[in-house]
């Protein structure tokens, strides 16, 4: 991430507490809603081969080097709604690498196989976000920024060529995120109550978020690193009910 | 009512087994190059030169009657069959030429054979394909495509035809153009082959088959194949690692026309997958929990931390 785009989307998170003073009969309000889903997808690799003083590591002979997607959906229930709010939830998703395997030839080489190899991880979060929507609420500006903290364990497998699980595991951390929200009911009210009345959502919005975790069982020597090997951009919709 | 408890009786157990196999109740069928789809069975070009066609068929009775065992005959005409002139109301081929009848039709006996009483209005029988082309006069088995309607008569001891069933051939002569560019990868005691369809103005392509084989003794089995398939790639397991193998893809035609190229030749070998691999290189992860179940206690302390708040009222 650029400095100017780490900038911006922290300008966006402090702006939360500078705008409490101004609205302060806000805060008294009683909660505006329950809490939120969304659906997510975003970048990851994880950090495995930054344990391997040389490269390419293992990770990347066998998996490239590219980037995957991960897939992720998240539910949380709103503690808190004043300035901003406030909401504790679970997230969950799936991501998978597929490559080949490597067999050795007779010179002591390794060479791509026909075999396909593959690195599932289904990555599970206990998650604590705080959205300055006070703008969005009241003041017709449709931008939410908001900052989410995370414990996650993420539960992994490879299969080798036969499709076989030979390996499983689980490797837990934490990861924290800064995002901006852009609430879609902005461009159209009328659908937004409509939606509202037919299912209870009552707001809608586009986000985009930045990552950055620690996935490597805090530390331990016997884990390998899960981390994102680089700062995670996520985007998708997140619904308000 | 009569009618309709015969039809119940007979028709019933049919549409059972017409749901699990084939033929249909009054159909006759090749039972390996048949084509649902098309509802056609094909004479391909090893048939036409003598090779076996298995036929199999179900009959229909006529209205009032059982099956009671008694002759079938086999009969393959260039003229679709029709409901016969008697009252039985049959579908019946033409059993012999008719030059006289516009247009001509050309027809004749196949073979026959002796059913004992008690048997299964569903019956098969082995017959050259040869044999069927050559029951109609008009045609030969050097012409592609031609269309044969063959029945077969179920007789009682008077010779009275007392059930039938039928079915539609084409000759199928030509063969698939065949694959190209077979590769066989290594795997792990398997081959992973891969292919394209072969390019040309052969047959369309059915499907493929796979067969791997080699002599030497570490393999007791020699021979591995693929089932039918219609993706261009396929792994072959059961092999042996370090043995080398001989690989052939067979291109097939709705009709069986079989079309093979050869010469590629591949070895399994270990592979390691990639944990095996990234533990070969000094990887430390040693699977399950490193951090013990704190993780999950954690996880599952929020999810009842959630549980508690959404009970109070």
């Amino acid at each position: 991430m650029s400095r100017a785009r780490l900038a911006a989307l922290l300008a966006l998170a402090l702006a939360a507490p500078a705008a409490r003073a101004g609205i302060e009969e806000a805060s008294a309000v009683p909660p505006k809603h329950n809490g939120s889903f969304e659906l997510g997808v975003g970048s990851y690799r994880p950090n495995i081969d930054s344990e391997f003083p040389t490269s390419p590591g293992p990770y990347q002979q066998v998996f490239g080097s590219g980037n995957g997607w991960m897939f992720r959906a998240a539910g949380a229930w709103a503690f808190y709604s004043g300035v901003g709010s406030a909401e504790v939830g679970l997230r969950t998703g799936y991501f998978v690498a597929s490559g080949r395997g490597l067999y050795q030839q007779p010179d002591g080489t390794w060479a791509r196989s026909g075999d396909g190899t593959s690195l599932n991880i289904v990555p599970t979060s206990a998650t604590l976000t705080y959205r300055f929507d006070y703008l969005a609420e009241h003041r017709w500006v449709p931008l939410s920024p908001y900052a989410r903290v995370a414990l996650e364990r993420y539960n992994w497998w490879v299969t080798n060529g036969a499709g076989s699980w030979v390996k499983k595991g689980a490797t837990n951390g934490y990861s924290w995120a800064l995002g901006l929200a852009l609430q879609l009911d902005w461009f159209d009210r009328d659908s937004q109550r409509d939606l509202d009345r037919e299912t209870g959502i009552k707001h809608t919005y586009l986000f985009f978020d930045a990552t950055w975790s620690r996935i490597d069982d805090f530390g331990s020597k016997s884990s390998w690193d899960l981390s994102g090997a680089k700062t995670q951009y996520a985007g998708g919709l997140m619904f308000v009910f | 009512m009569k009618r309709a408890l015969v039809v119940a009786l007979v028709g019933v157990p049919i549409a059972v087994i017409a749901a699990v196999i084939v033929p249909g109740a009054g159909t006759v069928i090749d039972d390996i190059n048949y084509s649902a789809n098309n509802q056609v069975s094909y004479i391909n070009a090893a048939q036409c030169a003598g090779g076996t066609s298995s036929l199999s068929w179900s009959l229909t009775l006529a209205a009032g009657n059982t099956y009671g065992g008694g002759n079938v005959v086999i009969y393959a005409s260039d003229t679709a069959p029709a409901s016969s002139s008697t009252s039985n109301g049959l579908v019946l081929c033409a059993t012999q030429d008719d030059t006289g009848a516009s247009p001509p039709v050309h027809a004749g006996p196949v073979t026959g054979g002796t059913i004992p009483a008690g048997s299964s209005t569903t019956q098969t029988l082995d017959v050259k394909g040869s044999d069927i082309v050559a029951a109609v006069s008009s045609l030969s088995c050097s012409t592609d495509n031609e269309t044969i309607y063959v029945c077969a008569h179920w007789q009682n001891a008077s010779n009275s035809t007392l059930g039938a069933a039928s079915g539609k051939f084409v000759t199928q002569l030509a063969a698939p153009s065949p694959p190209t560019g077979v590769t066989a990868e290594v795997g792990d005691q398997a081959l992973n082959v891969s292919w394209s369809a072969g390019t040309g103005t052969g047959a369309a392509t059915d499907h493929y088959q796979v067969t791997v084989t080699t002599a030497d003794p570490r393999d007791p089995a020699g021979t591995h194949a693929s089932g039918n398939l219609t993706s261009t790639s396929t792994r072959i397991s059961g092999l042996v690692n370090d043995v080398t193998y001989q690989v052939t893809v067979t291109a097939y035609s709705l009709g069986g026309n079989p079309a093979s190229t050869s010469g590629v030749t591949g070895t399994p070998a270990h592979v390691a997958n990639f944990y095996e691999y990234y533990k070969d290189q000094g990887g430390v992860e040693a699977g399950g929990c490193a951090s013990g179940p704190a993780g999950a206690f954690a996880l599952l302390g929020a999810a009842a931390l959630l549980a508690l708040r959404r009970r109070k009222p």
